[in-house]
């Protein structure tokens, strides 16, 4: 009989193939486009996070490229939704965080104006942190051992000159707008790999086992919340409030949601949505990645915006 | 008369077809180890202009329901989160109405013990229990030593427990272990706390599948250092007192086709 219940199972996993396959066709009737990037929403994440998954480098050609770009984009769509901070993570630390460099000089020719544009300028500064060697380690003089966290931040700062023209008026960029004092909104990204997550915690008890070896107290003298203000503070990232899942090489059904090896301590409260199957043609063209779309995007910000938090209560 | 006979006709083909159905998915690889975050009871009760100690109560019932399921598919380890550290902010009069619940369901555990020795289900207490009030420990532990004889598989009840909690409690052990040892050379590896991690500490496997209740899509500090690799995470749009087969059978199809594709899956289930 186990043929019988093995050629059962088959069938059953055979309709589930064919419902999950036709998950991408919406009611015409009841689905809504997502609201512009720059809506006004009741709730905005401050922090989001980019989980790109199924990176094959070996398997896609211009593989760097195509996400160095789709993160480009995504910093200017933060920068629209006022979203101040960006964590892209990549699994094996490969890609993204080779290409740091690479990044910072595209991110600051996105943002900067060309001479032949309106008056405006604007320069976006992008100090850099010290870089993921060992070196980042040091004793500082009270003999504490500062943790290896395996994070690059890249800071996006910017200040924003108004030129005037000989009669002294103030040119404005898009004179429909009115005009703030405001600078453009800054975006701080964070380029996180695995090492950054439970390795990084490992550094942290290591760091607090050695500054305890090198004191001369008995008790181990440390909260929860010193953890917390280590794994997000300075040379770490704080907790994303939302975070998109999205799989680069495409697969159809869409694989169920994972999290490939997050920083499990910063995604204690974390909203975290995978983008959903849109259209068959995305899959047709399985050789090509797959980008993170604006529509998926505004998608994911008007499903946090609905989002209810309760926070044990 | 006629109606009843029709009623329990009824009732009995639809529990022989799922059992039929069970055996067919559990043919296939059943994960080893499932975590519920069982979320949605006060919505439940709300909805139904109840009590919300109503709604924890079916809960209860629909945890029952959905540990049989687990059983009869052969998944040795379940945990669900049972009590958030959190949940002291709720109300007085709601924090204890949840305590009065567990304990009074602990001790139905020591005084029946049915469903438990029936599937040979070791029962662990996972959490800081420290915050919970003597009687409530007393019950936890009563609870504890009376499956601590079952083998077959385990259940595991969080509370009151978080992630953060868990994983702090995990550093400072292995930061202790390491004082104490008599060589406290070479540095604590992620390996070194995972081992003092409660879970894998009371002898679970590896988290396979996480799901959460109530169109919620967030973790709420749960099993997260369990969770954050190869865990396929599950939303389910109802309430947890509505949980049941048909909710399940999609997730159990998808870990299945993970399986079957993935060569490591494949090897570890041969």
């Amino acid at each position: 009989m186990s043929w019988l219940t093995s050629l059962a199972l088959y069938i059953i996993h055979a309709v589930y193939l064919l419902a999950s396959s036709l998950s991408f066709l919406r009611n015409p009737l009841t689905y809504t486009s997502p609201r512009p990037i720059d809506a006004k929403r009741k709730l905005t994440p401050k922090h989001l996070a980019l989980v790109f998954t199924g990176c094959d480098s070996n398997e896609m050609d211009n593989l760097e490229d195509i996400l160095l770009e789709n993160i480009e984009g995504v910093v200017s769509w933060c920068h629209l939704s006022g979203i101040q901070r960006l964590t892209v993570y990549d699994r094996e630390a490969g890609l993204i965080s080779r290409s740091s460099l690479n990044l910072r000089k595209r991110l600051i020719e996105q943002t900067g104006v060309s001479p032949k544009e309106s008056s405006d300028e604007s320069e976006i500064e992008y100090p850099l942190t010290p870089p993921l060697t060992d070196e980042s380690r040091s004793l500082s003089p009270d003999r504490e051992v500062t943790p290896d966290l395996r994070v690059i931040t890249i800071n996006a700062t910017a200040s924003r000159e108004r030129r005037r023209d000989q009669r002294g008026v103030v040119k404005r960029r898009n004179s429909s707008k009115k005009q703030t004092n405001s600078s453009i909104s800054p975006v701080t990204l964070h380029l996180i790999s695995r090492e950054s997550g439970k390795p990084a915690i490992a550094s942290v008890a290591n760091s607090l086992f050695q500054t305890h070896q090198r004191s001369e107290r008995d008790d181990l003298n440390y909260s929860i919340n010193d953890i917390t203000s280590i794994l997000e503070g300075e040379l770490g990232f704080p907790e994303p409030d939302l975070m998109i899942v999205h799989q680069v090489s495409p697969s159809h059904p869409r694989k169920p949601l994972e999290l490939y090896g997050f920083p499990p301590w910063q995604i204690r409260l974390t909203e975290i949505r995978h983008t959903r199957d849109r259209s068959l043609s995305k899959w047709w063209n399985a050789q090509n990645p797959q980008f993170l779309d604006e529509i998926d995007f505004r998608e994911a910000l008007d499903a946090f915006d609905s989002a209810e938090m309760r926070v044990g209560r | 008369m006629m109606s009843d006979f029709i009623s329990r006709s009824l009732g009995w083909v639809s529990a022989k077809a799922q059992d039929i159905l069970l055996r067919i998915l559990a043919s296939g690889p059943v994960p080893k180890h499932v975590g519920f975050i069982m979320d949605g009871n006060r919505r439940y009760a709300r909805m139904h202009q109840q009590e919300v100690k109503a709604g924890h109560a079916e809960g209860y019932v629909a945890l029952r329901r959905v540990l049989e399921i687990c059983m009869r598919l052969n998944i040795c380890c379940v945990s669900v989160y049972g009590f958030s550290i959190e949940n002291f902010k709720r109300s007085p009069q709601e924090v204890e109405d949840l305590l009065s619940l567990v304990q009074e369901k602990l001790l139905e555990i020591c005084q029946y013990g049915d469903l438990l020795d029936e599937h040979g289900i070791r029962l662990n207490v996972i959490g800081n229990k420290t915050l919970f009030p003597p009687r409530l420990q007393a019950a936890s532990r009563k609870a504890e030593e009376m499956t601590r004889k079952n083998n077959r598989a385990i259940l595991n009840l969080c509370m009151p427990y978080t992630s953060r909690d868990e994983i702090f409690t995990a550093i400072q052990e292995t930061i202790q272990e390491k004082l104490d040892s008599d060589s406290p050379f070479g540095e604590i590896t992620e390996d070194d706390i995972d081992a003092h991690i409660m879970t894998n500490a009371a002898g679970s496997p590896p988290l396979d599948i996480l799901v959460r209740t109530s169109g919620v899509k967030r973790l709420s500090d749960y099993l997260l250092w369990q969770g954050c690799e190869d865990t396929q995470i599950q939303y389910t749009d109802g309430y947890w007192p509505e949980f049941g087969l048909w909710d399940f059978i999609p997730i159990l199809l998808d870990y299945q086709r993970k399986a079957w594709s993935t060569p490591a899956h494949a090897r570890d289930l041969s």
